[in-house]
């Protein structure tokens, strides 16, 4: 199966008085898919539902994984057919993974657990696995196919992109929240204050109500210039998130760049942003 | 033709009383190394995942440099990531599902370390240039002082970290030895949490033997309520912080993440022995009014009556009066971010959170503080050190030697945690909401350590310099001239100790 689908679509580049052709890449990340440009490519990516770290690995990762293990294996559980399982120890922590093919992907869970608790750790785990379906029309995405479970009130996703040619750098994540976080990148108070400590300054270049997928969050554009360093700017896009509500998590989206790079940032910025969209739960 | 000799220093004097007198003789004086040895304070050393070298990110998009006090690397990932305490806690401690491991970072050095300068926070390079730089005088006669850096994994034990330094002595020991071919002891410079390490080195991991003697500054001896005001409230509450300090967060979640899962921020606590600048052992007070109605710790223990106890910051419902404790140190649910309690959510939510081992595992690390705790300073008899040690405390800086929360009306419950505050919520027997308010630092200290606990170690009669009481701030003590000029002073000191010692005089 392929694992990305190629779509393009117009977007309006910010500062451009027509709207460009840009070919975005779509990548569905947990509970949401986001167009991606061709400036930027994914350089790491992470979930996690359940508490349990869930991905989508190539095949012949779980081999290789082995070796890596080697003696820090205590046994390897029986669970479900076609599940491979190890428990393994790290430091003090006792570790379940466990893998199964599905399709051309490794499709891999992570979970730790307090002495006694392994059963309760390898149902979890399970459960997470059985729930993988192929394809991200709907569930909690993690590359090729999804996990139809949920929402949990324990997910999370971060994913970074890199430019090939630019320092461009962008990181989508997501968290559940108990309450709304209504500190991170709602304000400037704290880079502004760091600035001032090295000697240097901060200008704000747009601070603005923004929806996105449908929800409002708050865009913050930053310039910093520390002396004997390269001018740097970042733009935030932040969601609160509502409490306990798995398909209203908290999500930051942070792009930076060196000053060179604002304009391929501003680019990417205003491609990715519009074409986020929520995905289905089932 | 000469015959030739090499002599210790120490020797000199014996092998002249021996020599044949009727030959020519070229004696070459074999000068002693003692290396000058500089241990940093918490957050003070660079460190990294273990297997890399501090370069690049890992699949999380984390950097492999997970702390370094470098502006690029603070702007990066402290301050354009505005990093949360899930963030912070992933940094440092691992994914929601890792509890601390001890060999989770490593120290962001050479291999071999060389001077270890790279390892440690630059701020520090001035003051170790200017002791490389520092002309000793007629010490040079006898004794070279070379100058090294330790540093460590200041979120580990800090029991770990002193049997690291045991063993960076005896390396630097041995590696000075191969240049001047005498070397025996170090001499130590500790800087805040450097002076436990440096302390636990000597008098508990063995090395006391291979030290000269050791030179405190700014050391929390018996701990630092400002570590639990910090807890609660977050750093910046405070004057004359740097970046450094600040970059551990400015609001109790973001400081309880990463402090409250590693056993060595913990270890800063106020120990069984601490004691308030006018000597009281009750460091926690709640007040109405002007009077306090609670003080803590009644029975000398504050890991029983402060520590252990869950830090339940609003009231239960219907529950008057309220019982709720607000005074504990940590929040639970502040531990472990990323794993909230399952109300509201599916049975797969209540098998995560059943997996869930924060409390406990902060339990586990709150048991290695108290057995340091009790090692270095026990009950009863005086704290441990070496027997050459000389001590600075800060003061002139506004610090916190009493917690007080101050109970005032509450109309509306807001939240506990604000940026630089907390605020504990609780009912009366009629059912009207209080909250209580921590207070801001407001006696005399370094602006971290209170002066009763920096002066914990000072003995009468010690050699000049002796133990002595500047105005410094905590985190830059050691940019501060004088404090610079008495450090100097109190190498010199220890060099002539050993010097006596050697040569068997006084």
């Amino acid at each position: 199966m392929k694992l990305v689908c190629w779509v393009v679509l117009a977007v309006g580049l910010a500062g451009c008085a027509g709207a460009n052709k840009v070919e975005l890449k779509k990548e569905a990340i947990g509970r949401f898919r986001v167009g991606v440009p061709m400036e930027v490519s994914a350089a790491s990516r992470s979930q996690m539902i359940y508490g349990v770290r869930v991905e989508a690995a190539p095949l012949g990762a779980w081999a290789a994984r082995m070796t890596e293990l080697g003696e820090k294996v205590v046994s390897r559980p029986a669970m479900a057919a076609g599940v491979e399982a190890v428990w393994y120890r790290e430091a003090s922590d006792l570790i379940l993974e466990a893998r199964q093919v599905r399709g051309e992907a490794e499709v891999t869970v992570v979970r730790d657990a307090p002495e006694g608790k392994e059963a309760v750790a390898e149902r979890l785990s399970g459960d997470v696995l059985a729930a993988y379906v192929e394809g991200t029309a709907a569930g909690f995405c993690i590359g090729p196919g999804a996990i139809r479970k949920g929402p949990s009130l324990s997910e999370s996703v971060q994913m970074v992109w890199k430019g090939a040619a630019s320092s461009v750098r962008v990181e989508f994540s997501t968290q559940t929240v108990t309450s709304p976080d209504t500190k991170t990148f709602m304000d400037v108070d704290e880079e502004r204050g760091f600035a001032r400590l090295a000697g240097g300054s901060l200008t704000v270049l747009r601070e603005r109500a923004r929806t996105v997928a449908g929800l409002a969050g708050r865009e913050i554009w930053i310039a910093i210039a520390i002396p004997g360093k390269e001018a740097q700017v970042r733009f935030t896009w932040h969601f609160a998130g509502v409490g306990r509500e798995g398909t209203k998590p908290k999500i930051d989206i942070v792009g930076t760049a060196g000053a060179g790079g604002q304009s391929t940032l501003e680019a990417v910025w205003e491609a990715m942003l519009p074409s986020i969209e929520p995905v289905p739960v089932n | 033709m000469a015959k030739k000799h090499t002599v210790d220093w120490n020797k000199v004097d014996e092998f002249l009383a021996g020599m044949e007198t009727t030959e020519k003789h070229e004696i070459e004086v074999r000068r002693e190394a003692i290396p000058i040895v500089f241990v940093p304070g918490i957050m003070g050393t660079h460190l990294r995942r273990p297997g890399t070298n501090g370069e690049g990110e890992d699949a999380d998009g984390l950097p492999n440099l997970r702390w370094s006090t470098g502006t690029g690397w603070m702007l990066s990932n402290l301050i354009f990531a505005r990093s949360n305490g899930a963030r912070r806690r992933r940094l440092l401690v691992g994914t929601p599902a890792q509890s601390f491991n001890p060999d989770y970072l490593e120290v962001d050095e050479d291999s071999p370390p060389g001077d270890g300068f790279r390892g440690i926070m630059e701020d520090y390079h001035k003051f170790l240039t200017l002791l490389r730089e520092h002309d000793w005088g007629p010490l040079n006669k006898y004794f070279v002082l070379p100058v090294f850096a330790v540093g460590y994994n200041w979120s580990d034990d800090v029991k770990n970290a002193g049997t690291y330094l045991a063993r960076r002595i005896d390396a630097i020991i041995e590696e000075s030895r191969k240049v001047t071919g005498l070397c025996e002891k170090v001499i130590l410079i500790s800087h805040s949490m450097g002076g436990l390490v440096t302390r636990t080195a000597s008098e508990i991991s063995g090395a006391q033997g291979k030290i000269v003697g050791i030179i405190h500054g700014v050391q929390p001896v018996t701990g630092a309520p400002g570590a639990y005001w910090r807890m609660k409230a977050g750093f910046e509450g405070f004057n004359s912080l740097g970046m450094v300090q600040r970059a551990l967060g400015n609001d109790g979640p973001k400081v309880t993440a990463v402090l409250g899962n590693i056993p060595g921020g913990l270890q800063l606590m106020p120990n069984k022995v601490h004691q308030t600048t006018n000597q009281e052992a009750e460091w926690l007070t709640v007040t109405v009014g002007g009077e306090a109605v609670k003080k803590l710790p009644e029975k000398g223990d504050p890991y029983e009556e402060i520590y252990r106890i869950k830090a339940i910051v609003h009231p239960k419902q219907r529950e008057n009066p309220s019982q709720n404790t607000y005074w504990g140190l940590v929040d639970p649910e502040l531990l472990n971010p990323e794993m909230p309690t399952p109300e509201g959510g599916d049975p797969a939510d209540a098998m995560n959170a059943d997996l869930d081992k924060a409390w406990d595992r902060y339990l586990q690390n709150l048991q290695l503080a108290e057995a340091l705790h009790d090692q270095l300073c026990p009950k009863d008899q005086a704290p441990k050190q070496h027997p050459q040690t000389l001590t600075m405390t800060g003061i002139g800086h506004k610090s916190v030697s009493v917690i007080e929360m101050r109970v005032e009306s509450n109309l509306i419950r807001s939240d506990p945690y604000p940026n630089q505050g907390f605020r504990g919520f609780f009912t009366d027997g009629a059912g009207k909401d209080w909250q209580a308010v921590l207070q801001d630092p407001a006696e005399i200290g370094d602006g971290t350590v209170p002066w009763s606990s920096g002066a914990a170690l000072e003995t009468p009669k010690r050699p000049p310099p002796g133990d002595v009481r500047l105005a410094a701030a905590h985190q830059p003590a050691f940019e501060d001239k004088k404090v610079q000029a008495w450090a100097i002073e109190a190498v010199t000191a220890m060099v002539k100790h050993r010097y006596h010692e050697q040569r068997k005089t006084k």
